[in-house]
């Protein structure tokens, strides 16, 4: 479902931010990739939205090219980002009411967007209130909500959980093995070593634009992450 | 402390792209519009001069006491370069017994494309479209909008960066932080401006026709203080908008529909609010008035009789001008002063019963004008624009002024005249230019000159051209030139008052604001 | 898809205080434009066309013998009704045209008493769109872009299967459409303020030039929503674009148009009155009387030298039209430039509307002379010969008649669709640089990243 093919991508200051990555999830697995800042995660992310265009290579959603069919392989995919911003003035149904305009969804109805709402844990109150008043938590939360009524059987998620508070992190955590249960591809960056061993189907480490690890859950059993990790970090 | 965030801000701006943009726009504009003001102002010169020449020559060939008329011209201001002033304020002012010159006379030939080479403006009088630009409005739009360029983001800007912090987190106070904002960004300011200057002083040096006395130098220095102090005005408001804002392009952006509003908007409604305010003075009733004062003058005029008794050739004759018989008999001059003693006090007289006519609604004008001015002050652009002005004598009270003054001569003048008028050199000469009296012996003489040589020789003998002019050089000459320099600056006191207090109360409230600007 | 952005930006704009702030301006001054303009219009169309006198006397009649040697008459421009639109030159420029019946004598501008205290002139319409809703089309967009590129929402607008076209599309919409509510609310306004104030009666020609003003205020707009986009796409953040927007609209509204005057004063030189006076004084050697001529001949000779003169003149208005328009023409690279000229020429306005009245004048003049001339013709008494300045004698009828349809001056404004064909290149150039201004900024938002690059 979200597959990259020798994706590389050159910034025009010469960093070289992404090389020859080779990605493939299925649908129903999460996929985590770690790594340090600048190591290339949100420029993969990017890449599958065409926010950015590769210098070489392929990024595939549902087998469309990202870069030519931008438009078609846009509709497989949601996306949530690590800084959920959204439209200030606006109220979050108004938010979702756009976005989900925006994703080709029509006629739905407010108590639609009450239901995602609740679902993905916004109190009620909060419905009909301004985003600029949103705590960040608040927000990502319906960056998902967003994602969600998307209905799409992809999910790219760059970094979702930084800054959430450990409740609401949990509530995450719970939200998207559900969104597994229902057979959506998953790719998540993330920092959080502990919450990807806990919730990944697959995890890669990212060092400098290259993947250098790519270990699935059964191979996880029997290892230290962290550990891996670290020594990942080390070499070379 | 200070002079080191100085230096750091002025280091900052100098090197910014702004800075570079906004110089190169000012600088370029500031020289193209010297230029063309500088070369206006010597052709006006040149005008002016011609026009001087003409009419003293005209005045020196006055050949009775009756036909006087002085045209007092007013020399165009070398200032101008800064403040254009309104294109159709006169350049000339007519004194004569016959008249008393007020504001609102009629001004000779504003904008007229005609054959007959009377006009008051020596360029193409359709320019007079465009808006008039000098280079006051350079500064108050321009440079203006160049100070709040400087200034929007100083305090936003580097809470946004996060530097703000940093920066308090120092031994800096905060007062000293914004002294040394403000300083920094006049001290920037000042770059252009002064390149400006130099370029108008530096044109003015090198034009071939013209050269100053000190006073034009004083002023200049005076309008260069008032430019300065009209830009930090500026800057202490955008700092002030600055510290209110939550973000540093919307503060741009407010900063921006103020300047607008304070530039533009102001000025376009406050003539209208003043039309409703205080409206000027019935124009009807004015003109009705002085053509009142103009029938009662008449019929008085007419039911006087005048039995003529000896004779006269080659008259003029107007009742709202003078008088002039080149050739009239001894006993019929003695008749005609006689009769003048009681004509030409009535004609001295309706002049001034006309001015007061005129008078009166140019008062209610002048009231409107300043209500008017009043309603725009709160336009920190017009307040500049009027220190420019009246500095540069170019606003209207200094045309105002100079019709004061003329009126002044004429009382010098009438002065002078009246004893004259109960002279026969009042309306001739003729004891000593006997020739041209409609005598027996003269007409049988210009018979013959017909007979021999045609109408013409008869037409030169009776030309006024062989009469000697009257020798004038005892009559009071009028007080041609510019106001004094230190009277113009009395007429800028109130408005760069306006301007100092206003600045001072912007940096004050800046000062104030600074002291409780929250961090984040 | 587009429909859902435009709508979302909207309700975006509509809710801000620059929008309201910016409606409250155009507001304020659109009626107030129509307010003065209303008491102007009162006064001068008091003045006109009450000096359509002095060719004939009290009864409407005219003395043929007296007529070629007595002075002329003073015609008045009709004021335009839509002066409100385009003032410029409306009170500045010659008004009246002071003539004798075999040449038009000068163009002049009545002056009143107390014009002198008049400041600097008149807000109209074209001043509010050129300077104050210019500003307002980059004060919806400036960071309509960067801004959204900043706070993260353009990525996630993005993550849709939409298009960037669309996407600026939509938003260029918008602000257009936030422009134009802003604007036609306020010309509705203005228009009923000037039924109810019933000062001014436009006819059906005027409403179609309100019409098309208003449509080229649109086409003018959208240059500069595009601008402030521009300005949006090829900065990184919304204070840099502030700045861009900032100082393209200085150069493009201030700097350019005033450039225009002065542009016009320096290049290509016009004679001076003085130049004009002598060249004027030359045309009797041009045409010259000897005394072997007959009456008629000299007669010919006189009339010759007064159409001179009168050429003279009309070929010195032309320069100085030719001047003025030169220097406006150095300046059509600024937008502002172009939509005030062709706002000039949709109203019927400044040297356009100048030329028109000068050609009146003289239209009014010649027919006048022909139905003089033909009216002697009838005369047994007369020898038909018109001279110039020359009274008296029976060389031409001394009969007193009324010269009928021939002695009323209508001074015509020029007709919408002549004004629509003389700026049609104006508006032409406009939406060429509609066209130009959106494909640019296409071409650079599909080519930007709008993701922020990491570390930066």
């Amino acid at each position: 479902m979200i597959q990259a093919i020798d994706l590389t991508k050159r910034y025009e200051d010469g960093l070289l931010a992404l090389d020859h990555l080779n990605i493939n999830i299925q649908p129903g697995q999460i996929y985590c990739l770690l790594g340090a800042n600048g190591a290339g995660k949100t420029t993969t992310i990017n890449l599958f939205f065409n926010f950015i265009e590769p210098t070489s290579g392929k990024a595939l959603l549902n087998g469309k090219d990202c870069t030519r069919e931008p438009l078609e392989a846009k509709q497989y995919a949601a996306y949530v980002s690590e800084n959920v911003m959204l439209y200030g003035n606006f109220t979050a149904r108004q938010n979702l009411d756009f976005f989900t305009k925006l994703a080709g969804r029509k006629n739905l109805s407010k108590e639609d967007y009450y239901m995602v709402m609740r679902q993905v844990g916004l109190p009620e109150r909060a419905f009909e209130q301004r985003v600029k008043t949103f705590s960040k938590g608040m927000r990502q939360k319906l960056g998902i909500a967003i994602a969600i009524l998307k209905q799409a059987p992809a999910l790219l998620l760059d970094e979702p959980t930084s800054g959430l508070d450990p409740k609401a992190g949990a509530e995450f955590v719970e939200l998207l093995l559900r969104l597994r249960g229902e057979g959506k591809a998953i790719l998540m960056s993330t920092h959080d070593i502990f919450r990807a061993k806990e919730i990944a189907d697959v995890v890669g480490i990212m060092k400098e634009g290259v993947l250098i690890m790519e270990k699935t859950k059964e191979d996880l059993k029997y290892e230290d992450l962290e550990k891996l990790y670290l020594k990942y970090m080390e070499v070379s | 402390m200070i002079l080191h965030i100085v230096r750091k801000e002025l280091l900052v701006n100098l090197l910014s792209m702004r800075f570079l943009a906004g110089f190169i726009v000012s600088a370029l504009m500031m020289g193209i519009v010297g230029y063309v003001l500088v070369e206006d102002y010597a052709a006006r010169v040149q005008k002016y001069l011609a026009d001087v020449q003409e009419h003293r020559e005209a005045l020196a060939q006055t050949k009775v006491y009756s036909t006087i008329a002085v045209v007092v011209d007013i020399p165009p201001s070398p200032l101008s370069v800064f403040s254009r002033g309104s294109q159709d304020l006169p350049t000339s002012v007519l004194v004569s017994p016959y008249h008393t010159p007020s504001l609102i006379d009629e001004g000779g030939g504003t904008a007229t494309i005609g054959l007959s080479g009377t006009s008051s403006q020596p360029g193409n009088p359709l320019l007079r479209m465009f808006s008039s630009i000098d280079l006051g409005f350079v500064i108050s739009t321009i440079l203006s909008l160049f100070a709040v360029l400087l200034v929007f983001d100083s305090f936003s800007g580097e809470r946004e960066q996060g530097t703000l912090k940093m920066l308090l987190s120092s031994s800096t106070g905060r007062v000293h932080l914004f002294a040394g904002k403000f300083l920094g960004a006049l001290l920037t300011l000042a770059i252009p401006l002064t390149v400006g200057f130099l370029e108008v002083m530096l044109l003015w040096a090198l034009h071939p026709a013209l050269s100053f006395g000190g006073s034009v130098w004083v002023s200049t220095g005076l309008i260069y203080l008032s430019s300065l102090m009209f830009l930090s005005g500026f800057l202490s408001l955008a700092l002030l908008l600055s510290l209110y804002a939550r973000e540093s392009s919307s503060c741009l952006m407010y900063l921006l529909l103020g300047w607008v509003t304070v530039a533009v908007v102001i000025p376009a409604g406050a003539e209208f609010i003043a039309d409703s305010v205080r409206p000027r003075g019935d124009r009807e009733n004015m003109l009705s008035e002085s053509a009142n004062a103009r029938r009662e003058f008449l019929k008085v005029y007419e039911s006087i009789e005048y039995r003529q008794i000896g004779s006269w050739n080659n008259v003029s004759l107007d009742p709202f001008a003078g008088e002039s018989f080149l050739g009239i008999t001894q006993e019929e001059a003695l008749n005609r002063l006689a009769y003048n003693r009681k004509v030409v006090p009535m004609k001295f007289r309706y002049a001034e019963e006309r001015y007061r006519a005129v008078e009166s609604y140019a008062q209610s004008l002048r009231r409107w004008g300043r209500t008017r001015d009043n309603l725009m002050r709160p336009s920190l652009c017009v307040v500049y624009n009027n220190v420019v002005k009246a500095i540069a004598g170019t606003d209207i009270d200094s045309f105002d002024d100079a019709v004061q003054r003329a009126r002044l001569y004429r009382g010098a003048m009438m002065a002078y005249l009246e004893p004259k008028s109960a002279t026969p050199e009042w309306f001739t000469r003729v004891f000593e230019y006997p020739d041209v009296q409609p005598t027996e012996s003269n007409q049988r003489y210009w018979q013959s000159l017909i007979e021999k040589q045609g109408e013409r020789a008869v037409e030169k003998i009776l030309s006024w051209d062989r009469v000697t002019a009257l020798d004038l050089a005892s009559m009071p000459s009028p007080a041609v030139g510019a106001p004094e320099s230190a009277e113009r600056a009395a007429h800028a006191l109130p408005d760069g008052v306006i301007l100092f207090a206003s600045c001072l109360l912007f940096i004050a409230l800046s000062i104030i604001r600074v002291l409780h600007y929250p961090l984040n | 898809m587009l429909w859902t952005i435009v709508k979302r930006e909207l309700l975006d704009h509509v809710m801000s205080l620059r929008f309201s702030a910016l409606f409250a301006l155009t507001f304020l001054l659109m009626t107030t434009a129509i307010l003065d303009f209303s008491s102007y219009y009162a006064r001068e169309r008091r003045e006109y066309p009450s000096h359509v006198e002095g060719f004939v006397n009290d009864e409407g009649k005219v003395n043929l013998g007296m007529i070629a040697c007595q002075g002329g008459t003073t015609v008045r421009a009709i004021p335009s009704p839509l002066g409100f639109l385009f003032a410029t030159g409306e009170r500045e420029l010659p008004n009246q045209a002071v003539m004798a019946l075999h040449g038009l004598s000068s163009l002049e501008r009545a002056t009143e008493p107390g014009d002198i205290m008049n400041g600097s002139g008149a807000t109209d319409w074209t001043f509010v769109v050129t300077v104050l809703l210019s500003f307002g089309a980059g004060l919806l967009t400036y960071k309509s872009i960067s801004g959204e590129r900043r706070d993260g929402t353009l990525t996630l607008v993005l993550a849709n299967p939409v298009s960037r076209a669309t996407v600026l599309a939509g938003k260029y919409l918008a602000a257009l459409a936030a422009l134009s509510t802003v604007f036609i609310i306020s010309l509705l306004a203005g228009v009923i303020l000037l039924e109810m104030l019933g000062t001014v009666h436009p006819g059906g020609s005027d409403w179609m030039k309100i019409g098309l003003f208003g449509l080229l205020s649109i086409i003018f707009l959208s240059v500069f929503v595009l601008t402030g986009l521009l300005c949006s796409v090829f900065t990184r953040g919304p204070v840099l674009s502030a700045v861009a927007f900032l100082f393209t609209w200085m150069a493009l509204v201030f700097v350019i148009p005033n450039l225009g005057g002065i542009l016009a004063g320096l290049t290509g030189t016009v004679q001076t009155p003085l130049q004009i006076h002598e060249a004027a004084r030359t045309i009797p050697d041009r045409y010259t009387l000897t005394s072997s001529m007959s009456a008629d001949q000299v007669a010919s000779v006189k009339l010759e030298r007064e159409s001179a003169r009168e050429q003279l003149l009309l070929e010195y208005l032309r320069s100085l039209v030719h001047q003025v328009d030169l220097g406006r023409d150095l300046t059509r690279v600024s937008p502002a430039s172009l939509f005030s000229s062709a706002a000039e020429r949709i109203v019927g306005g400044g040297t356009f509307r100048l030329t028109r009245f000068a050609d009146n004048a003289v239209r009014y003049r010649q027919g006048f002379l022909q139905a003089v001339i033909e009216a002697d013709r009838h005369d047994p008494k007369s020898e038909h010969r018109y001279v110039p300045w020359w009274c008296g004698g029976n060389h031409f009828s001394t009969l007193t008649m009324d010269p009928g349809p021939a002695k009323e001056f209508r001074d015509v404004l020029p007709s919408a669709g002549e004004g629509f064909a003389a700026a049609s290149w104006d508006v032409f150039l406009l939406v060429l640089y509609t066209v130009l201004a959106f494909a640019v900024a296409f071409w650079r938002f599909a080519r930007q990243d709008v993701a922020p690059v990491p570390g930066a």
